[in-house]
């Protein structure tokens, strides 16, 4: 995948997570990000066998890929992502449109927990091993 | 400045970072040559040099985090500006460690600070190290960030241990350290690197055969070469175990019966003795596994095993009896038979039943000295009729196999889970199922299996018809969490077949009670026209059920919202509406009050003729084209409500100022003459 493709991704969850945190669930603008957003997702995952999403202090990695430049909406998610303590989503093939729908509202509203649904295929937290790093040198 | 372990060192190094960072301002202050730059870089490089010389290792590391630098285990520079802006420059063009070595010089330095500089500027999207390469730079190493190892790290989940508060430097540290250690002061120990899962098995061998060969030395004969020492099979075990326990319990199932070859092998030259080494090993294996994950790879190695005398299999019934002492893991599988007879999972339910049973009247005693394979080869034994997959064995029937298929069972286990539901009659089981059902419900939209979807509503709809109180709620709200934003969307996105579209419409108008909510949200919302379009004339086919959330919308600000709900009212029919129409008479938007007008008139209300007729005689000196369309509207409904009333307004109506107004209602009392 392209650093632009990996990049739409990203762009697309903030906006999605922005759009259902501003719209009402069926608004037409949610929708169509919400449907755009899957999409982009599927193929993802599907191309990369799983998608991996890292956010660290103030950029974020999407497969390897680093976004550092500054970008408002891409700042707007990792401040939201570190408010609910979340530093790597893991997204698998097959993701269906009700379980990314389901975790976008998580995200935005906060309300649920979408690893409590079954099939989930997304898995989100903090990376294991940073606490253990404490005394590690260079 | 922020150093966490300040010491004489480290403070030397600060100092040098400011240098740094302040010669490379400078360099992008002025252009090369400028008198100001004199000197600057041979200062820097003499004390670089003296700090590299002094490094036990000879080279001076550097980390790079975003807004400071990491040296050794400190971070440095975090409040200084400079050294901010020289750490994000380096940042943005992913320079995760800086690299000096004895050999850099003046020439080099500039031109690393150079070309950071042009790079700066010019964003030409070159590579910093492939710069300094080409350049001949060789006293200088720049290192990436390696972000694959991060990434592929496990994932705790956030509701678990609250993150201490310097999180930040905590991931720091880890990304810019990753390649150095774990972390836990085993610094390049090889047990500390990851291990492929493919070559576990291969490990696991070497391990295996390492043990047997110990045994034998212990036991008194002669040292075997390649023997390993106890501690140093168990710390590789505890190595394995680890990373055995990351991976899926297939895979995991799959190495552990990998294991079965080795042992075979060992125990040929060890005379059969080799049964205790295995078994510890194979506990070993599964110590971190918590009992529902030694369950799970317990059930998937009976049902993958085929017909043999399988000694894996016979040491995970050791182990199980082990880990049953204290009578723990007998309630979980208990608990799983019951989840497999609910669930109607007969394969599932034979396995756990069979476990069950190897519990309820195993010893270890008994192991050593009874054979159990019978009652485990019971399990892996292949139906006839079911076919096998080993070469040689007849294949099933497609048509067989595909009652098997994943998605087959998945539809035939809602559907019993739904037969359940309904025949349930113990409330805690029937909530206990009604939480199945409502796990369901998402994916079902998702995966558009809409018959399914349809069938699940329907029996909760029934469910919720028969059901004393105390369990209405819970269906309710069940049902009243379904998404049907979504199954909108499904209906009105062009994707979707026209097959799938008749049934969402089914679905949405079977159950227009729960639907309607979502339907009038995304009336309201939509911008398309044609979309609005498609949604009204599936709102025609909605009955009564529909008409309470039509009617809390009435007083909707937006005026086209109110005209559209009056359509539809109006095609629903159901007289209970009419004092709410007669109300919009009354609105502030002329063509909310004609829909109202028409809406009356299709639902033929005798009582709303006095209103009606207000509309007709409403005379005004400059009245517009719409008003006088308005009053015409007036008279059909009017004429369509019938009654000696009516007839009587039209006969009025005959004698306004408005000409239209007067022929139009001379015109429909003349059809009512034809009629009679």
């Amino acid at each position: 995948m392209t650093r632009d493709t990996l990049f739409q991704v990203v762009s697309d969850l903030a906006l999605a997570i922005q759009g259902a945190s501003t719209y009402p669930e069926n608004h037409p603008r949610v929708q169509e990000l919400l449907v755009r957003l899957h999409h982009r997702v599927q193929s993802g995952a599907e191309l990369l066998h799983g998608l991996n999403i890292g956010f660290f202090h103030d950029h974020i990695v999407v497969d390897e890929v680093p976004f550092v430049g500054p970008n408002p909406t891409l700042t707007r998610l990792i401040e939201r992502m570190r408010e609910k303590g979340i530093e790597k989503i893991l997204i698998s093939e097959g993701i269906t449109h009700g379980e990314l729908k389901r975790f976008v509202y998580f995200l935005a509203e906060g309300t649920g927990s979408p690893s409590k649904q079954p099939r989930e295929s997304v898995v989100y937290g903090r990376i294991e091993g940073a606490e253990s790093a404490g005394n590690a040198s260079l | 400045m922020e150093s966490t372990a300040q010491g004489p060192d480290v403070r030397r190094i600060e100092r040098l970072a400011v240098e740094m960072a302040l010669t490379f301002n400078w360099i992008s202050l002025y252009q090369p040559g400028h008198p100001s730059l004199a000197g600057r870089v041979e200062k820097f490089h003499r004390n670089l040099a003296e700090v590299v010389n002094e490094e036990p290792s000879g080279h001076l590391l550097l980390g790079v985090a975003k807004d400071k630098i990491l040296y050794q285990n400190v971070f440095l520079g975090y409040g200084n500006s400079l050294v901010r802006s020289f750490t994000s420059e380096l940042f943005l063009q992913q320079v995760a460690t800086l690299d000096f070595s004895p050999e850099v010089t003046p020439r080099e330095l500039l031109v690393f600070f150079l070309s950071l500089q042009r790079l700066r500027v010019e964003k030409t999207g070159g590579k910093l190290d492939e710069i300094l390469k080409g350049e001949g730079v060789r006293g200088i190493g720049l290192y990436p960030y390696n972000y694959k190892e991060v990434l592929s790290r496990k994932i705790i989940h956030p509701g678990g241990d609250v993150p201490s508060s310097n999180r930040e430097d905590e991931l720091w540290r880890m990304i810019l350290t990753e390649n150095a250690s774990s972390g836990d002061g085993g610094v390049g120990l090889p047990g500390d690197l990851p291990i492929p899962p493919e070559m576990i098995p291969a490990i696991l061998r070497r391990v295996n055969a390492a043990a047997g060969k110990g045994n034998r030395q212990e036991a008194g004969s002669e040292p075997v070469p390649d023997a390993m020492s106890p501690e140093m099979i168990r710390r590789v075990l505890a190595r394995l175990g680890d990373a055995l326990h990351r991976l899926p319990v297939e895979q995991k199932s799959a190495v552990i019966q990998s294991l079965d070859s080795g042992v075979v092998d060992a125990l040929v030259g060890a005379d059969g003795d080799g049964g205790l080494a295995d078994a510890d090993i194979v506990r070993s294996l599964t110590g971190a596994d918590s009992d529902h994950e030694f369950l799970d790879l317990l059930a998937t190695l009976l049902a993958a095993e085929g017909k043999s005398e399988n000694r894996i299999r016979r040491i995970f019934e050791v182990i199980a009896t082990e880990r049953n002492r204290d009578g723990s893991l007998l309630p979980a599988v208990q608990g799983r038979v019951r989840e497999s007879v609910r669930t109607k999972n007969y394969y599932a339910q034979k396995a756990w039943e069979t476990i069950e049973r190897l519990l309820l009247r195993r010893s270890e005693a008994a192991y050593i000295g009874q054979d159990h394979s019978h009652l485990l080869e019971r399990l892996s034994i292949h139906e006839p009729s079911t076919g096998g997959t080993a070469e040689g064995r007849p294949q099933a029937d497609p048509a067989v196999t595909a009652e098997f298929e994943e998605e087959n069972l998945h539809l035939k286990g809602a559907g019993v889970l739904l037969e359940l539901l309904a025949e349930e009659k113990a409330e805690g089981e029937f909530l206990e199922l009604l939480e199945e059902v409502r796990k369901i419900i998402p994916n079902l939209i998702s995966r558009r299996e809409l018959p399914l979807l349809k069938t699940v509503l329907s029996t909760l709809t029934a469910v919720h018809r028969n059901a004393p109180d105390s369990r209405k709620p819970g269906i309710e709200g069940v049902v009243g969490e379904m998404d049907f934003a979504h199954l909108i969307d499904l209906y009105l996105s062009p994707a979707v077949s026209k097959l799938e579209k008749g049934r969402i419409e089914e679905i949405i108008v079977s159950f227009v009670g729960v639907s309607i909510g979502g339907f009038l949200d995304r009336l309201l919302m939509e911008t398309d026209p044609g979309n609005r379009k498609t949604l009204l004339s599936l709102a025609f086919r909605f009955d009564a059920e529909a008409v309470p959330a039509i009617r809390g919308k009435l007083d909707d600000p937006h005026w086209y919202f109110v005209r559209n709900l009056c359509i539809v009212l109006g095609r629903i029919g159901d007289p209970s509406v009419v004092p709410d129409l007669v109300r919009l008479l009354g609105h502030q938007d002329l063509r909310v009050r004609k829909e109202a007008v028409l809406a009356l008139g299709q639902l033929r209300a005798p009582e709303s003729i006095p209103f009606l007729g207000k509309i007709l005689f409403h005379e005004t000196l400059l009245q517009s084209d719409r008003e006088e369309s308005l009053r015409i509207d007036a008279a059909n409904a009017i004429f369509r409500c019938g009654s000696t009333r009516g007839i009587a307004l039209l006969h009025r109506g005959t004698e306004c100022n408005r000409k239209k107004v007067r022929e139009h209602c001379a015109a429909l009392l003349g059809t009512l003459g034809a009629e009679k």
